[in-house]
């Protein structure tokens, strides 16, 4: 008899002492084993009479069951007012020094500082100066107003933002209040038949929208599970932030809000986005839950781990080299791809329109009904491979004709109005939009692998997008209504 | 930062084929496993030892897939393996599988089991099912920082006579006493330190079904470390643990030589199959 | 030109969704066929157990079938000699029964699944599995059957055909014919019709619930159940299965449950709750929710739809219906 067999009848021997044991085995050896847990601990540890009551005290404000949420909706205000009107004047430094005209004398102007005239140079005269005299002009108009201007409008739309959101949503992360935001909203999650630690997910995904998808682990019901990871799209990653952190400051601007005044509305509009971006996730979590993905909120159990000091200095230092360098690492390898291709297709004729011309005035129909336009399309179909690259691509069609652009004070306000002819509506569809479409690459592959269904997989990526282009055409579509009716 | 991010993402999908039973254990590198509770610092750990920076952050389930990295310690280079939290090696959810297939099939040298010296009680539940699982367990009683700023006084001496196993009081984030982990890691890991765990014994109604599934095992796999531990899985019905004795995966983990098995389980006529004529015309 | 262009893209489009459809189409009534199949031998199979005869008109009955179609089945039963005649009526052959066995297993234990572990209501149950249970190897459902620790029964009260096909039997009484105030244990609850399943469902009546008849007249019972009065019509009555409560179970109605403790109260744990199996038992005992351990209740939720228990010094949180699972004893302040 080979021994395979041997083990096989051994093993079907266990199987009937199995039966025998009866189903409260797991609870006795569980409960043994606790047992005898407590009584060790019971031997070799003591507690002074030292009382400890500083999580009590900060738990009874956070998780309060009138004061927990208004108290959770200010410390979001107040990350995002300190994200952008910190934001605000490293942008415009890192704008001038790199790409503007005349460097950085128009940032110091603003300040009433006059720069000396020869250093009225920024990064990209200089690149542009350098090789003129040997480089055929075609090619240095493709490396520079090409690929590196690209970089240098992601390296200055993205990086400042980043560099302040990151340390203050760690320092939260650290101080140990992400569950309590889970344990303030668990009332919802029940309601729409969804997992309580979807709310851990979804901060997750505020970072990443890839991060938070591997996060919905921790999510053990698979029905569940499913709908975070399909909802997880409608929390803002970082790489859309700058998006809509530029948006929301055009849109403040355009209303022609003082200075004082502009960071605090355009803190307020993205609060506005990112609540709705909560609520599109409850109400669709709820529509799963009654149709696709039947079924009610299983039990769950969080632990909310005890308040510990966060080591600031560490944060900062790790947030910024891992978090922000790294995204900004990510977004310009495709940055630079995509400036290449922007540039031949803004270049590259067929009759006597660029490519570029052509896809817009293709895109352009669909685009109005959305309250966009063809350009704006066309970037967000450049950015699927990463979201990062929306703002800078978009300037870079609108400037495809002429790069040369005479920058000077609120250069992107400028763009957005001579080149883009945007309005309103524009902005408030494409902030809809931004919050509304298809998942980025690296998102679609990791949904991939985590629901392993090719099926969930193209739901999850086509659903936003269909969700996005409906909502956007209905608000134009009324917003144009109301306008035509005054 | 997401998935690329950590270094881990090429790794996490080890372990799902039945055979990747694993690393093979290169003549000078030692393997330890980092188990625990979720949220007791079991990264923290791990980038204080490494160098590297896997995310860490203060609630539970930071970690959802497996990490390596490396230290040297003493001219012995190490590699450190950062599991992701759980309460529990019985309960065979997939974060908990992750864990107890690394520690059972992976065959670290030595396992570290990072425990919350604020909860000891809980944490202890894990450290007993790991010392079911393997003798070569370090106790890391991490947070000691934040236990002494709420009170808390720990005989760490008498905790170790109790466990049987090393003891090492640390706070991780200010790197403090993790020479003292490693002394303990090589010491065990060397064979220098033999801990005897002292794990509580099985339940008296449930002797019986124990002393009776133990021989059975024995006899299939003579000598194996885990027994016990092995008597509990088959004994709830663990399909996984059956798996690996049938095909003496975990007889070969343990260096058990299996009587004689000349050719691999014959395919088709087992008798098995033969009683199951519903298969054939399920597939036909 | 880009307007050509334009069109054929459309057309192009619209000619691949198309195909799609066909495919998908043929795919599904494959299905569907191979579906019908095996519910017909699962049907026989539970009719058998319950020793009733099938007749072609009770089949096309059961499955909702006209008589042609049905006819047409039961030639392809008998071709892949699945059944035989004798009379009119149908019986399975060793063949039939086995996979009519294998089939109800299957869809037993992915009930039992989806109860436990998926947490889906109790009405729905029976439906997802109607549907999920062909296509699972003998494999799988012997990974799912450990998966789940070998349970006994479905969420219903069904018993589990084991591997080798044996179907146990347990006393079993109807409710209609039990005698007037003698705890009773309900062990099943007939899930078809759905409707009738609902009605007793929304009055609290679940197995393994605990009921007395307090009085019976012609058309309606009157239960106690907890500490509610129900009327229950005879005719619903009939779909329900009892049999005697024992003590243990007497004794478990009387403890407060988790729920139950008003905010910074103190408890012992007795036990957790019967009704509460796989995943979510699994987690509580892991947590240190074994007899005998403290909880204090701290912190309340929003909405009170959860709340935080202090439990071997971490802070868990809880939702109500998962407090609601487990005995306490308090310990006075
Ligand atoms: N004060 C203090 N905090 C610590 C110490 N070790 C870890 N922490 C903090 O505890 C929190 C949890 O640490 P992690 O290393 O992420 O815990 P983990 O065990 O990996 O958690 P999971 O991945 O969720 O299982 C982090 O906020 C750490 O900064 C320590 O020794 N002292
Ligand atoms: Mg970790």
């Amino acid at each position: 008899m080979s021994s395979a067999q041997d083990t096989k009848q051994v093993l079907d021997k266990i199987d009937a002492i199995r039966k025998q044991a009866g189903s409260q085995f797991r609870d006795q050896i569980v409960t043994s084993m606790y047992d005898q847990a407590e009584s060790i601990t019971d031997d070799v540890v003591t507690r002074s009479n030292k009382r400890w009551t500083f999580d009590a005290s900060l738990d009874y404000v956070a998780t309060h069951p009138l004061l927990g949420l208004p108290f959770m909706l200010g410390l979001l205000a107040l990350t995002f007012y300190l994200t952008i009107a910190g934001a605000n004047i490293p942008s415009a430094f890192l704008a001038g020094l790199l790409m503007e005209q005349g460097g950085l004398a128009g940032f110091f102007e603003e300040f009433s500082i006059t720069i000396p005239a020869f250093l009225h140079y920024s990064v990209y005269d200089l690149l542009h100066i350098a090789t003129s005299s040997w480089m055929n002009a075609n090619l240095a108009s493709f490396l520079i107003d090409g690929i590196y201007l690209t970089l240098g409008w992601v390296i200055s739309v993205m990086l400042p933002p980043m560099a302040i959101f990151f340390p203050i949503f760690t320092l939260l992360e650290d101080l140990g209040y992400l569950p309590r935001i889970a344990f303030n909203l668990d009332w919802l999650f029940q309601k729409s038949g969804a997992h309580g630690k979807q709310a851990l997910t979804m901060c997750m995904g505020f970072g990443c929208n890839a991060a938070g998808v591997t996060a919905c682990r921790i999510i053990d019901s698979p029905r569940e599970k499913l709908i975070a990871i399909l909802t997880n799209n409608f929390m803002i990653c970082n790489g859309r932030f700058p998006t809509i952190i530029a948006v929301a400051l055009f849109f403040s601007v355009f209303l022609g809000y003082s200075d004082a005044l502009v960071s605090l509305t355009a803190a307020s509009i993205v609060i506005a986005i990112v609540l709705l971006g909560v609520v599109f996730t409850f109400v669709t979590s709820f529509i799963l839950s009654k149709t696709l993905l039947k079924g009610e909120a299983s039990a769950y159990t969080l632990e909310l781990p005890p308040y510990r000091r966060p080591a600031v200095l560490r944060i900062i230092y790790t947030s910024l080299i891992d978090r922000t360098l790294f995204i900004l690492a990510r977004a310009c390898v495709v940055a630079i791809p995509a400036g290449a291709a922007i540039w031949i297709a803004a270049n590259v004729n067929i009759g006597n329109e660029s490519v570029a011309t052509h896809l817009i005035n293709f895109l352009q129909p669909l685009g109005y009904l959305m309250g966009l336009d063809g350009a704006i399309l066309l970037a967000y179909i450049i950015a699927i491979p990463a979201n990062e690259i929306i703002v800078p691509t978009i300037i870079m069609l609108y400037i495809r004709h002429n790069t040369m652009i005479e920058f000077e004070g609120d250069a992107l306000h400028k763009i957005f109005i001579e080149q883009g002819h945007w309005t309103l509506l524009t902005a408030i569809s494409l902030l809809l939009f931004c919050l509304l479409h298809n998942p980025c690459g690296t998102t679609i592959w990791t949904i991939y692998k985590e629901t392993k269904s090719k099926k969930w997989t193209i739901f999850g990526s086509l659903f936003p997008v269909v969700l996005g282009i409906a909502v956007c055409i209905i608000v134009a579509a009324t917003w144009r209504l109301v306008a035509s009716a005054f | 930062m997401s998935c690329s991010g950590n270094c881990n993402c090429s790794h996490n999908n080890y372990l799902t084929g039945g055979n990747t039973v694993g690393l093979s254990i290169g003549g000078h590198s030692r393997t330890i496993a980092l188990a625990g509770n979720p949220n007791t610092g079991k990264s923290t750990v791990f980038n204080a030892l490494t160098g590297l920076r896997q995310h860490t952050g203060n609630w539970p389930g930071k970690t959802v897939t497996r990490a390596e990295g490396h230290y040297n310690f003493n001219n012995f280079s190490y590699k450190l393996i950062d599991l992701p939290g759980t309460y529990s090696l019985l309960s065979a959810s997939v974060d908990e599988e992750i864990a107890r297939d690394y520690i059972l099939f992976g065959q670290p040298d030595c396992t570290v089991v990072v425990v919350d010296a604020t909860a000891l009680q809980r944490n202890l539940n894990l450290a007993f099912q790991v010392m079911e699982i393997t003798p070569k367990v370090v106790l890391c009683v991490n947070l000691i920082d934040e236990a002494a700023r709420k009170g808390f006084d720990i005989d760490f001496q008498a905790l170790e006579d109790k466990l049987g196993i090393p003891v090492v009081p640390t706070a991780a984030r200010r790197k403090q006493n993790l020479d003292l982990l490693q002394e303990a890691i090589e010491a065990v890991c060397t064979g220098k330190l033999k801990p005897k765990p002292n794990i509580p014994a099985p339940p008296p109604d449930l002797k019986e079904a124990i002393d009776q599934t133990l021989p059975l095992i024995e006899s299939i796999a003579p000598g194996l470390p885990s027994a016990r531990w092995v008597a509990y899985r088959l004994i709830e019905g663990d399909t996984r643990i059956r798996r690996a004795l049938e095909t003496g995966e975990l007889q070969q983990l343990a260096g058990i030589k299996l009587p004689s098995s000349p050719k691999p389980t014959p395919p088709s006529p087992t008798p098995d199959a033969a009683q199951n004529p519903t298969d054939k015309k399920q597939s036909a | 030109m880009s307007n050509t262009i334009q069109t054929m893209i459309l057309v192009a489009i619209a000619l691949l969704l198309c195909i799609a459809i066909y495919l998908l189409i043929r795919r599904e009534k494959a299905r569907k066929s191979y579906a019908q199949l095996e519910d017909a031998l699962k049907y026989l199979v539970t009719a058998a157990f319950d020793q009733q005869l099938v007749t072609p008109d009770t089949l096309a009955g059961a499955l909702h079938l006209s008589r042609t179609a049905a006819l047409q089945l039961i030639d392809r039963l008998q071709s892949q000699s699945l059944v035989t005649f004798e009379q009119n009526n149908l019986i399975l052959t060793t063949l039939g029964r086995q996979r009519g066995l294998k089939l109800l297993r299957a869809h037993r234990l992915i009930e039992r699944y989806l109860h436990d572990e998926a947490n889906m209501p109790l009405d729905r149950i029976h439906a997802v599995a109607e549907r999920r249970e062909h296509n699972l190897t003998d494999q799988q459902i012997s990974d799912l059957d450990a998966h789940l620790g070998y349970p006994q029964s479905d969420p219903h009260g069904d018993p589990i055909p084991t591997p080798q096909g044996q179907i146990p039997n347990t006393p079993r009484f109807l409710l209609k014919d039990w005698p007037l105030n003698w705890p009773a244990s309900i062990i099943h609850i007939e899930d078809e019709p759905a409707d009738s399943f609902q009605r007793i469902t929304k009055q609290g009546l679940l197995p393994s619930s605990l009921i007395t008849i307090l009085h019976a007249s012609e058309s309606t019972l009157t239960i106690q159940h907890q500490d509610q009065t129900i009327e229950l019509p005879k005719t619903l009555a009939s779909s329900i299965h009892v049999h005697a409560a024992d003590n243990q179970a007497i004794q478990q109605e009387s403890y407060m449950t988790l729920a139950e403790l008003p905010d910074n109260h103190q408890a012992r744990v007795i036990n957790i709750h019967e009704q509460c199996q796989g995943l979510s038992r699994r987690r509580l005992l892991d947590l240190g929710v074994t007899p005998g351990a403290t909880i204090v209740t701290e912190l309340a939720s929003p909405g009170r739809s959860a709340r935080a228990y202090r439990i071997r010094g971490t802070l868990i949180a809880l939702r109500k219906d998962q407090a609601s699972q487990i005995a306490i004893q308090p310990i006075p302040a």
